[in-house]
């Protein structure tokens, strides 16, 4: 499992703040098609290589291209398999990281947005995952 | 004077001229069938060569508009009949049979995901994301009687034959699926 204090750890944080900006990164959800389609990071891609990727298969990810200007984020659920995903994507040439904590993690960060209000200034304050 | 003080890239010499930036090359497909099995060798092309750092230009013309769709792509299905080449696991005789070819999709999908390949959807979405341009051909938009909010988001607006051989007039690599 990917730690925040790993080099090739992605902080949720740092991952919610630069798609908020609508930054340069792609977000590669690695986990299985029924767990993506509950819920998932707003335009993240997906392949389905839990399995694979579970099993130790070298080739999990040989297939399919990811754009090769920008880093990748690989996501899981918990932070483990995203660990060998970017393991993998690292041996391809892809600047890859790997989301610490994973969609657990996603679903517990927190943001904040300032709305006008006349007289007043409000804070909302949201989960990322929940919306 | 020694050699290395001697710039060839002086003011004024024929070496000045800013280099050009090396061509990528260049893959033009085009997708002509709408089946499960025939959706996959240009867009598996397509992403390989996207990898490679190509440019790719896919024209989905005629019955390969379906990969494109937003709902028959979903429904992309392949038939045991007529199709000897598939292997199934069934005489021949009762690939007409109702069901066979539910089952043969599924069976595919299977043998795909056995060997790490992504499915159509995924495959799209990397294409799109990686810069795969995916160009829906006008006629057949036409023909078909299709409009533009039918396609898959990242589709490029419809494209004409000829728009698509002047790109592909440019290519290193054309094929046509």
């Amino acid at each position: 499992m990917t730690t925040p204090s790993d080099p090739a750890a992605f902080d949720v944080e740092r991952l919610r703040a630069l798609l908020e900006r609508g930054g340069d990164v792609t977000v590669l959800d690695v986990r299985p098609t029924v767990e993506r389609e509950e819920w998932s990071i707003p335009g993240s891609l997906h392949q389905d290589a839990y399995q694979a990727l579970r099993a130790g298969d070298p080739d999990a990810l040989a297939y399919g291209a990811l754009p090769r200007d920008k880093p990748v984020v690989a996501v899981c659920a918990m932070g483990r398999t995203s660990t060998i995903a970017t393991r993998l994507l690292r041996e391809c040439g892809y600047d890859a990281y790997s989301l610490a904590g994973g969609m657990k993690a996603w679903s517990l960060a927190w943001n904040t947005a300032e709305l006008a209000e006349p007289g007043a200034s409000l804070i909302q304050v949201r989960r990322t995952g929940k919306g | 004077m020694s050699v290395a003080s001697v710039s060839s890239n002086a003011p004024g010499s024929a070496d000045s001229r800013p280099t050009p930036p090396p061509r990528v090359t260049r893959l033009a497909i085009i997708a002509s069938k709408g089946t499960l099995d025939w959706a996959y060798p240009p867009l598996m092309l397509a992403t390989q060569a996207a990898k490679k750092g190509w440019e790719v230009g896919g024209f989905f013309t005629f019955y390969g508009l379906n990969i494109i769709h937003r709902r028959r792509g979903r429904r992309l299905r392949v038939t045991p009949l007529a199709n000897p080449a598939l292997p199934m696991p069934v005489p021949s005789l009762l690939a007409a049979l109702p069901g066979m070819t539910a089952m043969a999709t599924s069976m595919l999908k299977r043998k795909f995901r056995g060997r790490r390949v992504p499915t159509i959807d995924e495959l799209l979405e990397q294409a799109i994301a990686s810069g795969v341009k995916l160009y829906p051909c006008g006629m057949t938009i036409d023909v078909f009687g299709y409009g533009t909010e039918d396609f898959i988001p990242g589709v490029q607006p419809r494209h004409g034959s000829s728009d698509f051989l002047d790109f592909a007039k440019d290519a290193e690599v054309t094929l046509f699926v």
